[in-house]
């Protein structure tokens, strides 16, 4: 297999890291070789965050050169356009659409760009672009903090990923606190079954083919 | 959820004794050093050497060996010493600018070199991440002339400071493990060895003829050392870690650390055919094994972040080849010489080398992409620094000069508070505060973290009172290590040993104006700055109080605030003067962010309408 490559952008404190991490051991479990960049000492200030994982046996380098991510998964929509230029018109960005609006933009006067915009700029470098209101379906599963555990199950679901479900889903329960297992997993579930009903419907406004 | 991150199970860390895990580099060390017996591990925490001594500490109990965060790296330094000298294997970490701080003891240390194993690990930090520069710490094996490693990823980080620890235990030296960012924070499958039981107590057997460095007996010591150091060419010749991939090709490729990763993939990238010399012992180097290389091809390609220091070793090894091969590197312009490599990086030197044209540009813009706008790190909702720079701002004026220093409250050199002049290195902001006052004959502050004032502020702080300078002293404590992992020091509650209070060791140095006040009580705050800045001669307020993050972390809990919709104006004050994270601007109301708000009350001081309520 060729290197597959994982972004995986967001906001301080939203779980970049874990998803990263968790994605990083599921590939391991299902028996490749992979490497997970980590962004440290930065992650709790609220600053922009990305971590690279990267599947595969020829695979050195942690980090993923530019265009050749096959994967995005953003926990926020403006990090995902900050990021653009690791994507290619075939990469799967799936975008959780929950915005975090950052605090110095009030200061300077300036304004986070229109939600309709950012999507439409993505869809102009990719033609598979999820857009999924992660929060309220993390809500659904019991507790915001899942939305990335929910981004996971998304992801999982478009088939794309060398990972199979089970082993990613059992890693993402695995690896949190006892208390917080059920609600990671049902996340998960919910994603996995977002991308599912977007198949069928337009509730995710899913462009192209997955 | 959970974004502290670092899964590992520290059960199987200290406990497998086979098998296979996904480890940090720096966890990969920690793994290493418990599979060589090290039984006492000292830090002063620094990004990204951080997590070395963090999984140390957590695990101390399992393993049975001693861990210290001291004061500082020297000190760190001299315990992992005083062990190694006296036979129980050590390991003492630090970020590449924490060995200047403790290069004093390393230098010499080479001379009397230790009886148990000790590793030195500098993690560097190319592209500043989280560091003030990008010094290459390579020199230092130079400077002191001891052996180097160089793991390019956690496999070798694990093998090489067990491994580091044979060496450093066969010629009785220190050896340098470094690391970079990108090896030290990157989590790749680490295959275990089997652990090793070793010994906990140690005896310090005198020889002062050995170990007193008086100059007689250090320059018979420097002699023993190039001895010792004569001999380890022999085994860096020899060495598994220095070793050919693929065979003839076009050209050959010299590298090491992290570059070896890019130069792979970069030439794979360009489709040419080469051999890679890869370099893991990198002092000595493998002079014949490097002569050797070069004879078998017309063209060089010297592969490493940083300084030129390979290249300069490989051009004087290359003088005595006959063939005299055209030798790339940064010295001829092909390489950059700062920042951190990438896979492209490498490859658009390989091909700008070469004369081949690079793979096109992929970067991909979408037209309607405006610039998206910055989100640097900000200090935290509920951040004592906040209160602490703004009451110092409003009391002191804009115009007095700031001297800033290493720590979380750095970040509050942007706006809105933008309060920092002046930031070199740990502890320097009192003697560069003396300076600048002294020549400007009026006050300056110097703002100090709790951590970085035991580590370096001390000896300036007595020094400002000896020499009667005027410098405003605000210590900011927060009780913790905030920005490197909330790791503790002195001024907190000790598992072992006496708490070391701030104020005290004010007063002890000689200081004759020291207060202690909270920040978040603004008026207090103000007044005690104001006598201070009043005071003929050297003063220290400490402001304290507790880090909102490691208080949630701790599961302490205060109801957030809300904005009265009826009282609120929408002046902006708040946002202007104190930009905390947890206010912001929605369809045109000022709310404050429930989840973000940690309920510090701070900006209920500031709204001139009183509009700040607490929600219950």
């Amino acid at each position: 297999m060729d290197a597959y490559n994982i972004l995986i952008v967001g906001v301080g404190g939203q779980g970049v890291l874990f998803t990263s991490e968790a994605l990083g051991e599921a590939a391991l479990e299902s028996g490749f070789n992979v490497r997970v960049a980590e962004v440290h000492g930065m992650a709790q200030r609220g600053g922009s965050v990305v971590c690279d994982v990267r599947i595969g046996e020829r695979v050195y380098s942690p980090m993923i050169p530019i265009g050749e991510a096959h994967l995005v998964i953003a926990l926020e929509p403006l990090e995902a356009l900050r990021h653009v230029r690791y994507v290619n018109e075939e990469t799967l960005i799936a975008v959780n659409v929950n915005t975090v609006i950052p605090p110095g933009l009030i200061v300077s006067g300036g304004g986070y760009p229109n939600l309709s915009d950012i999507i439409n700029g993505l869809g102009e470098v990719s033609k598979n672009i999820l857009v999924i209101d992660a929060f309220s379906k993390a809500k659904e599963a019991g507790s915001p903090a899942a939305q990335n555990a929910v981004m996971l199950g998304l992801a999982s679901a478009s088939e794309k990923l060398p990972i199979p479900s089970e082993v990613l889903k059992k890693t993402v329960t695995r690896l949190v606190k006892r208390r917080f297992q059920d609600v990671n997993r049902r996340a998960f579930e919910i994603g996995f079954r977002s991308y599912m009903e977007a198949l069928t419907s337009s509730s995710l406004y899913l462009t192209g083919k997955p | 959820m959970e974004d502290d991150g670092v899964l590992v199970d520290l059960n199987a860390l200290t406990s497998l004794e086979s098998g296979r895990l996904l480890l940090l580099g720096n966890e990969a060390i920690v793994r290493g050093a418990l599979e060589g017996g090290v039984k006492v591990a000292t830090a002063y925490p620094g990004t990204p050497s951080s997590e070395i001594v963090d999984t140390f500490y957590k695990i101390a109990e399992e393993t049975g060996g001693y861990v210290e965060y001291s004061v500082n790296e020297k000190v760190a330094l001299e315990v992992a010493a005083g062990a190694a000298v006296s036979g129980v294997r050590a390991l003492c970490a630090m970020k590449h600018v924490g060995l200047n701080v403790a290069s004093d003891t390393f230098i010499t240390l080479a001379y009397t070199g230790v009886r148990a194993g000790l590793i030195l690990v500098t993690a560097d930090d190319p592209s500043c991440w989280s560091s003030q520069n990008e010094q290459d710490n390579r020199y230092y094996a130079r400077l002191a002339n001891v052996p180097m490693f160089e793991p390019s990823n956690s496999q070798e980080a694990k093998d090489m400071a067990h491994s580091a620890l044979k060496l450093s235990e066969e010629l009785e030296l220190p050896v340098i493990l470094r690391t970079t960012t990108r090896v030290s924070h990157t989590l790749a499958p680490v295959t275990l060895g089997p652990l090793r039981k070793s010994v906990v107590k140690g005896d310090f057997v005198k020889d002062a003829r050995r170990f007193v460095m008086v100059p007689s007996n250090a320059l018979v010591r420097h002699d023993v050392l190039l001895d010792k150091m004569k001999g380890a060419e022999e085994v860096s010749e020899s060495s598994e870690y220095n070793r050919v991939f693929g065979e003839g090709g076009e050209v050959g490729v010299i590298t090491s650390g992290a570059a070896f990763n890019y130069a792979v993939e970069a030439v794979d990238k360009l489709g040419v055919k080469a051999s890679i010399l890869k370099l893991g012992l990198t002092h000595p180097l493998p002079s014949k094994k490097i002569l050797e290389f070069l004879q078998g091809f017309d063209r060089i390609l010297v592969v490493e972040e940083l300084e030129p220091i390979l290249e300069n070793d490989v051009r004087s090894i290359g003088f005595a080849s006959e063939k005299k091969p055209k030798i790339y590197g940064k010295l001829t312009g092909h390489f950059p010489r700062s920042k951190e490599y990438s896979t492209e990086v490498v490859y658009r030197g390989i091909a700008a080398s070469l004369g081949l044209t690079p793979p096109s540009d992929t970067e991909r813009r979408a037209s309607t992409l405006l610039s998206p706008p910055p989100r640097p790190p900000i200090l935290c909702p509920g951040c004592p620094h906040r209160a602490s720079l703004y009451a110092a701002k409003t009391t002191l004026g804009k115009e007095v000069p700031y001297c800033t220093d290493i720590g979380c409250y750095a970040l509050g050199v942007q706006p809105p508070l933008e309060v920092g002049d002046i930031l070199i290195c740990m502890g320097a902001s009192l003697g560069a505060a003396s300076g600048i006052s002294h020549v400007q004959g009026s006050p300056a502050v110097a703002i100090v973290g709790d951590s970085t004032f035991f580590h370096a502020a001390v000896p300036a702080l007595i020094n400002a009172v000896y020499n009667n300078h005027r410098i405003i002293v605000i210590v900011l404590d927060n009780l913790t290590t905030a920005m490197t992992g909330f790791q503790p020091h002195p001024g907190v509650e000790p598992a072992r040993g006496r708490r070391v209070m701030i104020e005290d060791v004010a007063r002890g140095c000689g200081v004759q104006y020291v207060k202690v006040v909270d920040p978040m009580n603004l008026l207090e705050a103000r007044k005690t700055l104001k006598e201070a800045a009043s005071f003929e001669g050297p003063s220290v307020i400490v402001m304290r109080h507790a880090c909102s993050v490691d208080e949630k972390r701790r599961g302490v809990f205060y109801h957030p605030y809300v904005i009265s919709k009826e009282k609120c104006n929408k002046c902006l004050a708040c946002v202007k003067a104190l930009g905390c994270p947890a206010i912001h601007l929605s369809n045109g109301e000022l709310r404050i962010d429930e989840v973000l708000c940690s309920g510090c009350g701070f900006c209920v001081q500031i709204c001139p309408m009183k509009a700040i309520e607490p929600s219950r």
